[in-house]
C-alpha cells in the first residue's frame, strides 16, 4: 500500500511536471527566453574554455592589436589596449549573472520572510513595523539608493552586490505581504490555527507555498533588472574596478572612444540587452505557466 | 473612508518615511570607514585643519547628538557645505535641481502622450501588423537601460546624423537668465523664441533616452489594460446600440484605461530619477543626478544625503500627485464605492 501510494505521488509530480512544460514551451518567445538564458549560463560557466582569448579577461595589454574593428581575429574587435571584446564579454557574463543569484539570493528570503510574518500579523505592532520600514527604503528610486549605499563602500563586487540587496528585499516585502495578508483570512488558515499550528508553522508551510508561484516568476524578472542595475553602477564606476571585465564598465569605457571605436560600446551595451531580453522572455513564460495551473 | 483622508494620511507616513530615510542615510554614511574631513582635505594638509574641521563637521560628537545636529540645520535650510564645490549644499540643489525636473517632466509627457497613444493604437489594431510592430518596439524598449539607449542615441544622432547638439542644455550660455530656472520656460517667458529652440534641441535626445523605457511599459499596459476593457459588458451594450469602433474607444474606452498607465506614472517618476543619472552623466547635463554622482563619487557627504532626500521628497510628491489624479480619473474612487468589501 505504502509503495502504491508513493508511486503515485510520483507519478502526479511528473504529470504536473509534463503539464507545465507542455503549457511553456507552447510559446516561442517563452521557448526563446530559455534558450536565450541556457546560452548565456553556459557562456559564463564555460567562458575559459569558449573564449577566443581567454587571457584578455585579466591585466592584458597588446598595443599592437589595439582599436581593432571588428572582423578577423577580433570577432567584435579589441578596445583600446588591445584585449578582445568578444571573449571580455563572456567573462563579464560570469560577474553578472553572480550579482543576479547572489542578490536574489539575499533579498529574496530576507523580503518574503518579513512580507510572510508582516502579513499574517497584520494589523498588529509587528506588521506595522516592518511595512514602515519597507515604506522607508521604497521611499527612494531604487538606483539612488543603491548607488548612494555603493558610494559609501569601496568600489568591488561584493559590495555592489551588498548594495543592491539592500534595496531589493523591499519589493519581495511589498509582493508577499499583500498576498499573506489576504491569503490570511482564508479558512484552511483559521483551521490550521484551531488545530494548534503555530505561526512558524502557518507561515511556512500554509502560506508561502501559496506564494511560490508570483515570486518565482517575480524571481526570474528580477535577474535580468538585477543584472541592469549592476550594469548602471558598474558605469558609474561603483562596482567592480579595472582590470576585471564587466558589462557597465564596459560601456562607460568605451564611451570616452566613441564614434570612432564605436565596437567597444555597442557590443557590451547588446550584450546586456540580449540577457535583460532572455530573462523578461523567460519571466513571461513562467508567469504564463503558473496562470495556466491555477486556471486547470 | 473618503479619498482625501486616505490622501492625507499617505502624506503623513510619506513625511515620516523621509525622516527614517535621512536616518538611514545618516547611519551609514557616518558609519563608513575613513575619515570624510581627511578625504575632504586632503592627505597633506596639517592635522589642525583636520580636527578643526572634524569639530565643524560634528564628527567628533556621539551619533544621536550629530543626527539632531543635522536634521535641526536641516529643518532651518542649511544642509551644509559642499566639499566638493565648496558652497551651501543647498544653493548647489537650487542650481541643479531645475535642469534635472526639465529633464524628468519632458520624459514623463514623452512617456504618457506616445505611451499612451502607441498603446492606443496597439489595442485598435489588435493582432494587425501595427499591434505586432508596437509590441515588438514596446519589448525593445523594455529590456534596454536607459544608459544604453543614451550611448545609443548619441552615437546615431549626434555623430552620424549630427540633427542634435552633444552636451549641455544651450550653446550660448550668457542667455540663461533664471527667472524659474527651467531653460525652456524662462525663455519662453522672455518671449526669446531662439533660445528656447535652442534649449528645447538640447533637452530632446537626453529626454528620449530617458523616456524610451516608461513609454514602453506604459504602451503594454494601455493596450492590454483596453483589449481587457473591449470584452466588458457595456462595450457589448454600445456596440448593439450602434455605436461604431472608434467612438467607443475613445468617449468610452480611454479614462477607465489609462487608469493603470496613470497608477504606474508614480513608480515611473522614481524609475526616471534614478535613470537621469546615468543620462545626465553621458550628456554632461548640469543636473542634480550629475551633482549627486559625483557627490558619491567624491563621498561628499552633506551634498549626497541631501540629494537623496530631495529625490526621495519629489518621488512622495509625485505620488501624491499621481494618487489625486488617479482618484479624480476613476469616479470609483472618488465616491468610494465598492472599497472595502
Amino acid at each position: 500500500m505504502a509503495g502504491g501510494a508513493g508511486g503515485m505521488n510520483a507519478n502526479r509530480h511528473r504529470e504536473r511536471l509534463g503539464k507545465a512544460w507542455y503549457k511553456f514551451s507552447g510559446s516561442p518567445l517563452s521557448v526563446g527566453g530559455l534558450v536565450i538564458v541556457a546560452v548565456v549560463v553556459a557562456l559564463a560557466v564555460l567562458a575559459p574554455l569558449v573564449a577566443p582569448y581567454p587571457k584578455h579577461a585579466g591585466a592584458f595589454v597588446d598595443f599592437a592589436n589595439s582599436s581593432q574593428p571588428p572582423g578577423g581575429a577580433h570577432l567584435l574587435g579589441t578596445d583600446n589596449v588591445g584585449r578582445d571584446i568578444l571573449s571580455r564579454i563572456f567573462f563579464s557574463l560570469r560577474s553578472a549573472l553572480l550579482m543576479g543569484i547572489v542578490v536574489l539570493s539575499i533579498a529574496v528570503p530576507v523580503g518574503s520572510s518579513l512580507g510572510l510574518v508582516a502579513g499574517y500579523f497584520r494589523g498588529t505592532l509587528v506588521d506595522a513595523i516592518i511595512t514602515r520600514i519597507t515604506d522607508v527604503f521604497l521611499a527612494v528610486p531604487p538606483l539612488v539608493l543603491a548607488l548612494a549605499i555603493a558610494s559609501l563602500l569601496a568600489p568591488t563586487l561584493t559590495n555592489a552586490m551588498l548594495a543592491i540587496s539592500v534595496m531589493w528585499w523591499p519589493w519581495y516585502t511589498r509582493l508577499v505581504y499583500g498576498m499573506a495578508s489576504s491569503l490570511s483570512k482564508e479558512y484552511f488558515v483559521r483551521s490550521a490555527e484551531l488545530t494548534g499550528g503555530t505561526w512558524m508553522h502557518i507561515t511556512v508551510r500554509e502560506l508561502l507555498p501559496n506564494c511560490v508561484s508570483p515570486i518565482l516568476t517575480k524571481m526570474t524578472l528580477d535577474m535580468g533588472i538585477v543584472i541592469m542595475v549592476g550594469a548602471s553602477l558598474g558605469f558609474v564606476g561603483l562596482g567592480e574596478q579595472a582590470p576585471a571585465p564587466a558589462l557597465g564598465n564596459m560601456v562607460s569605457d568605451g564611451a570616452k572612444y566613441m564614434p570612432e571605436l564605436w565596437w567597444m560600446t555597442v557590443f557590451p551595451a547588446l550584450a546586456i540587452m540580449i540577457i535583460v531580453l532572455g530573462f523578461n522572455l523567460l519571466g513571461d513564460g513562467v508567469r504564463d505557466m503558473f496562470a495556466v495551473e491555477d486556471k486547470g | 473612508m473618503s479619498s482625501w483622508t486616505f490622501i492625507l494620511r499617505r502624506m503623513a507616513w510619506s513625511v515620516f518615511a523621509l525622516f527614517g530615510l535621512s536616518l538611514v542615510i545618516f547611519i551609514l554614511s557616518r558609519v563608513i570607514p575613513g575619515d570624510p574631513a581627511r578625504m575632504a582635505l586632503g592627505p597633506s594638509a596639517p592635522e589642525a585643519a583636520v580636527t578643526e574641521l572634524r569639530r565643524q563637521m560634528r564628527l567628533d560628537q556621539p551619533l544621536p547628538a550629530q543626527y539632531a545636529g543635522w536634521l535641526w540645520a536641516a529643518l532651518h535650510g542649511d544642509l551644509g557645505l559642499s566639499l566638493v564645490t565648496m558652497r551651501p549644499v543647498l544653493t548647489d540643489i537650487q542650481d541643479f535641481l531645475p535642469a534635472t525636473m526639465e529633464l524628468v517632466a519632458l520624459a514623463a509627457l514623452i512617456e504618457l502622450a506616445v505611451g499612451i497613444s502607441l498603446g492606443v493604437l496597439s489595442a485598435m489594431y489588435s493582432r494587425r501588423w501595427v499591434d505586432n510592430a508596437i509590441r515588438l518596439l514596446a519589448y525593445l524598449g523594455i529590456v534596454n537601460p536607459a544608459f544604453v539607449f543614451a550611448v545609443m542615441f548619441m552615437l546615431v544622432f549626434v555623430y552620424l546624423w549630427p540633427i542634435f547638439p552633444a552636451v549641455g542644455r544651450v550653446t550660448v550660455d550668457g542667455s540663461l537668465v533664471r527667472t524659474t530656472g527651467l531653460a525652456t520656460v524662462d525663455a519662453l517667458l522672455r518671449g526669446d523664441l531662439v533660445t528656447f529652440w535652442d534649449a528645447l534641441r538640447h533637452l530632446v535626445l537626453p529626454a528620449t533616452a530617458l523616456a524610451m523605457n516608461g513609454t514602453a511599459q506604459l504602451a503594454r499596459i494601455t493596450r492590454s489594460s483596453m483589449v481587457d476593457n473591449l470584452g466588458r459588458d457595456y462595450v457589448a451594450m454600445a456596440t448593439a446600440q450602434g455605436l461604431d469602433r472608434r467612438t467607443i474607444m475613445f468617449k468610452y474606452l480611454l479614462r477607465p484605461s489609462v487608469i493603470p498607465s496613470v497608477s504606474l506614472m508614480g513608480l515611473q517618476f522614481a524609475a526616471l530619477f534614478g535613470n537621469a543619472f546615468l543620462v545626465e552623466l553621458i550628456f554632461n547635463w548640469p543636473g542634480l543626478s550629475r551633482y549627486g554622482v559625483t557627490a558619491m563619487l567624491h563621498k561628499d557627504l552633506n551634498a549626497m544625503t541631501a540629494v537623496v532626500l530631495t529625490v526621495g521628497l519629489v518621488f512622495v510628491l509625485a505620488n501624491i500627485v499621481t494618487d489625486i489624479v488617479v482618484a479624480l480619473l476613476d469616479p470609483r474612487i472618488r465616491l468610494g464605492a465598492g472599497a472595502e468589501t
